[in-house]
């Protein structure tokens, strides 16, 4: 240590002139305050902020200037070659440098500040440190960028001195792990994989430092009294971490790119109206990730997409598409998967979207999609890529719900953004043969708006209001109201569901008691079947007249699920801890529900990490899916 | 006891420019070794290796039996270095410099520094960036010698100096040499200042060494022969007469020849004044910068009979 301390106290010692420098740069706060006659607080505010700039400028400048000449100089005039020539090791010569430089360049920032702190009493950082993360922590920040700073000054100096052809080298490596870094970084973006992006970014950072460090001491170390031996020391041993470094960034990102369904942990499904698939969604090593899964063979694709847009599904349950992410922004590329394909692979239509639509919606047999995007309605061709009709939609649109009613007819639902205040629900259809939008009908809306649910034709629908939770059934064309189902009791909790024969269930359910009401076509009430449970939601129909129904009245964790004959009245459990996957089934359109039989209804949750399908038979659970235990 | 000084087969480069090749020698203790060389000839940059300031290419500089490179610190713990150019901090006054190595030596001989700075007129607290040449160069001898080392390693040390500064060093070494023994390796032009002190030479010549041998030795068997043959048909062509010397460099002048021959011996000089025409024939002595001349310049020979 001996050896460290007499280089340090010797490099320190023979520029100790820039402490007195400093001592007079301190002035310059006191010197711009008078000047500009300020007094009083004000003045006291203006000095701290200036005293702070001249001190980070002093550091900073300092660190560049000590980086440059302390070692990278003495190493291309071999002025080095007196300490290599004494019994001084050559970390103490390496080391004992870098430190000096540090203090000189924090100490001389330190004496900057030092009047305007004992003057004004305040740290003068606090009108720069706007992220709270920093408030505590931006001295030591400032202490690393002074050494950061000071290493690439360094290396800076020792590669542009060497004037070795190796420089070209350097530049070329440079710009190469710029681009590798960038497809890593690519490969990582922030709306899929907002943690693991910033695994590799920390990572890469403290690579670089890391770098810099070992290689700055390594020029020294093994460079000694050459300069071109430690330009070439100093680059390969750079390049050699940069390059592990970024390889093991890419075999990261690799590995977070590459998660199956079986990665997944905490996620939701959203199944295919008909057929086996179903999307999963959730957190896969680390990233937000999407699936498509066939429950039935276990083979899956990953569409790269955000989550609240796709992938959607259509109802005969034989294409799946969605809107490509893209941290870029628009225009936002549509993919589709064959989902009745041998070897279903995404593919890229000819169809992309300028920005992320509000409405996303396959037609039934998944040839064609509507999309709002923009105020714009549109129904476009996947196969060929045309726009076969759009129109432009005026007025309040917050929410934009609709359905094909056919190929060539799309049903649209606008209701405004709810505000608090009264308004009014527009139904109008496009009709790609016609290409002309028609207003069909209207109804006014509670201030929390609906949510609707139709059927599967669109001849009817169900609008639950709210906040006052009344369920009415109402005409899809028009909007005119058919029935009132439900009123009253606003804390109770209504989930409706068009059963295949076109009766509608009604669950009714609160802290108190649970029901669940049947109506038929017209909205005349036909039955009631009380359930010993409260906060029902209902599932799918495993088959006509028997509808899953779920209670999660003690936290989500512990669901009970049970199968309800709506005809016979009776209540059967299924099991504890499902979730039927169907709730989510008319997220993709209002009458988008799986139907009464399919794989979809058999579907359920557990414990928020295995797939498990019920056989309505023998009422056996088989596990489909096993993800990941959820993190703490 | 291992040689303070050996190297292996040392071969230093540059990209394509080879400094020195495949030099092999040895310093004994107590040795005066002189390196010669004319510039470029590759002579500090061996230094730098033979001190761990420079990686060899290939080969090995050992210095008291551990490799250079690897066991530099200890090894300059009984080192004392004077470098070709002056390399201390310009901003520190030789007290300073001599404060600084007296926390970086395990024994330093501060007073001895300072009696020497003192002998020399170094004015010592003036920076050291603001004395003359010769004054840095005395201050660099009196840090290298302020550790009492065992080996002191001298590149070049009178380059550049006046007559008296030159003088002064070299009286400073011989008394270091007369007190402890030292062992000295030095690289120099100045043949003459260290003839009286050198005890063995090495000539390096484009990189290789070409001799390297005993001063006295060298001496007795580099010598310059002059002679007329008249049987030399025109006189500007000599024939077989000094195979047995290893002619170095010949020059057939109006008088005669004159040679410089690198494997004299008395036998066979006699025999030389024994041969029938040669006549006039004396051989005298040389001085090392001859003998240099000789070795590293280029070789040449006049008017050889076929």
């Amino acid at each position: 240590m001996s050896g460290f301390f007499a280089v340090f106290r010797r490099e320190v010692r023979i520029r100790r002139l820039v402490f007195v420098a400093a001592a007079l740069a301190a002035l310059i706060p006191f010197i711009v305050t008078l000047a500009r006659g300020v007094h009083g607080d004000v003045a006291a505010d203006e000095r701290a902020s200036i005293a702070f700039i001249v001190a980070i400028a002093f550091a900073f400048g300092m660190a560049v200037g000590l980086g440059a000449s302390m070692a990278a100089s003495a190493i291309a005039n071999r002025q080095i070659a007196f300490d290599f020539a004494r019994p001084l090791s050559s970390l103490d010569i390496a080391v004992g440098r870098a430190a000096a430089a540090w203090v000189l360049a924090l100490g001389s920032a330190a004496i900057v500040m030092l009047p305007t702190l004992v003057v004004g009493g305040r740290l003068p950082s606090a009108d720069f440190v706007t992220d709270p993360r920093l408030e505590r922590t931006w001295p030591l920040v400032v202490c690393g960028a002074v050494f950061l700073i000071f290493a690439a000054s360094h290396a800076l100096g020792v590669a542009t001195r060497s004037r070795s052809p190796l420089l070209a080298l350097d530049a070329v490596l440079c710009g190469g792990a710029g681009l590798a870094i960038a497809g890593v970084l690519g490969r990582l973006p922030a709306f899929l994989a907002a943690t693991p992006r910033w695994n590799v970014e920390a990572g890469l950072a403290i690579a670089v430092v890391v770098a810099l460090a070992a290689s700055g001491y390594a020029s020294v170390a093994r460079g000694r009294t050459d300069i071109r031996a430690s330009h070439h020391v100093l680059s390969s041993s750079f390049w050699g971490i940069i390059g592990v470094s970024v390889a093991a960034a890419a075999s990261y990102a690799a590995w977070v790119r590459g998660a199956r369904p079986a990665d997944l942990r905490d996620f939701g499904t959203m199944p295919a109206p008909r057929g086996s698939w179903v999307a999963l969604q959730g957190k896969a090593r680390g990233a937000t990730a999407t699936f498509l899964f066939d429950t039935a063979t276990g083979r899956a694709a990953r569409p790269i997409t955000i989550d609240w847009r796709g992938p959607t599904i259509s109802l005969d349950g034989r294409r799946a598409a969605w809107v490509r992410a893209s941290e870029r922004g628009g225009p936002f590329d549509v993919f589709t998967l064959a989902l009745d394909a041998t070897d279903p692979k995404p593919a890229a239509t000819k169809v992309s979207l300028p920005s992320y639509p509000d409405l996303f919606v396959l037609s039934p047999d998944g040839g064609r999609l509507a999309s709002f995007v923009d105020g714009v309605l549109s129904i476009d061709d996947l196969g060929s890529g045309r726009t076969l009709a759009s129109a432009r939609v005026v007025g309040d649109r917050g929410l934009v719900r609709g359905f094909f009613l056919d190929p060539d007819r799309l049903r649209v639902y606008v209701q405004p953004e709810p505000s608090g205040r009264t308004g009014v629900l527009e139904i109008s259809e496009l009709d790609a043969r016609t290409k002309t939008l028609t207003r069909l009908g209207s109804r006014e809306l509670p201030a929390g708006g609906v949510h609707l649910t139709a059927d599967r034709a669109g001849e009817r629908l169900v609008a639950v209001e709210w906040p006052t939770r009344r369920a009415v059934l109402l005409d899809g064309r028009t909007g005119a109201e058919i029935a009132t189902l439900g009123k009253g009791d606003v804390g109770a909790s209504r989930w409706p569901r068009f059963l295949a024969d076109g009766r509608v269930a009604l669950s009714e359910s609160s802290d108190a008691a649970a029901v669940i009401r049947v109506f038929d076509r017209g909205g005349r009430p036909e039955r009631e079947v009380p359930l010993h449970s409260r906060r029902i939601v209902l599932g799918g129909e495993l088959a006509p007249g028997r509808l899953i129904a779920a209670s999660g009245d003690e936290g989500p964790e512990r669901w009970r699920t049970f199968v309800v004959d709506v005809d016979g009245g009776t209540v059967r459990p299924v099991g504890d801890g499902l979730v039927p996957t169907a709730l989510l089934g008319a997220s993709y359109a209002p009458n988008a529900f799986p139907e009464a039989g399919s794989e979809a209804t058999r579907l359920f949750l557990r414990e928020g990490r295995e797939l498990v399908s019920l056989d309505p038979g023998t009422g056996r659970l088989r596990v489909v899916l096993r993800g990941r235990a959820s993190k703490p | 006891m291992s040689d303070p000084v050996r190297l292996e087969a040392l071969t230093v480069r540059y990209g394509r420019r080879t400094a020195c090749e495949s030099v092999t020698l040895a310093v004994p203790p107590g040795a005066v070794y002189a390196l010669l060389g004319r510039n470029g000839a590759g002579k500090s940059s061996l230094v730098r290796c033979l001190l761990g300031q420079q990686r060899a290419s290939s080969g090995r500089a050992l210095l008291f039996g551990g490799d250079a490179w690897k066991t530099r610190r200890r090894a300059m713990d009984r080192t004392g270095v004077v470098p070709e150019e002056p390399d201390a901090p310009p901003a520190m006054t030789a007290r300073q410099l001599s404060e600084f190595c007296a926390r970086v030596y395990p024994r330093w001989d501060e007073r001895a520094v300072a009696e020497r700075l003192s002998r020399f007129a170094v004015p010592e607290t003036t920076p050291f960036g603001r004395l003359s040449k010769g004054q840095k160069g005395e201050v660099m001898l009196a840090l290298a010698l302020g550790h009492s080392p065992e080996l002191l390693v001298l590149d070049d040390p009178t380059l550049g100096l006046d007559v008296v500064a030159r003088r002064a060093l070299c009286e400073e070494i011989v008394g270091e040499l007369a007190d402890r023994g030292t062992t000295v390796f030095l690289t120099t032009h100045d043949l003459a200042a260290f003839e009286g002190i050198a005890t063995r030479v090495g000539i390096l010549k484009e990189g290789r060494l070409a001799l390297d041998e005993d001063l006295e030795a060298l001496r007795a068997r580099f010598r310059r022969i002059r002679y007329t043959n008249r049987l030399t048909e025109t006189r500007t062509a000599y024939g077989t007469e000094l195979d047995e010397f290893h002619a170095m460099r010949v020059q057939v002048r109006g008088w005669g020849i004159d040679a410089v021959v690198s494997n004299f011996d008395e036998a066979a000089f006699e025999r030389l004044r024994a041969v029938d025409g040669v006549e006039n024939v004396e051989a005298s002595a040389m001085p090392l910068e001859e003998i240099f001349l000789a070795v590293a310049g280029e070789e040449k020979r006049e008017g050889a009979a076929a």
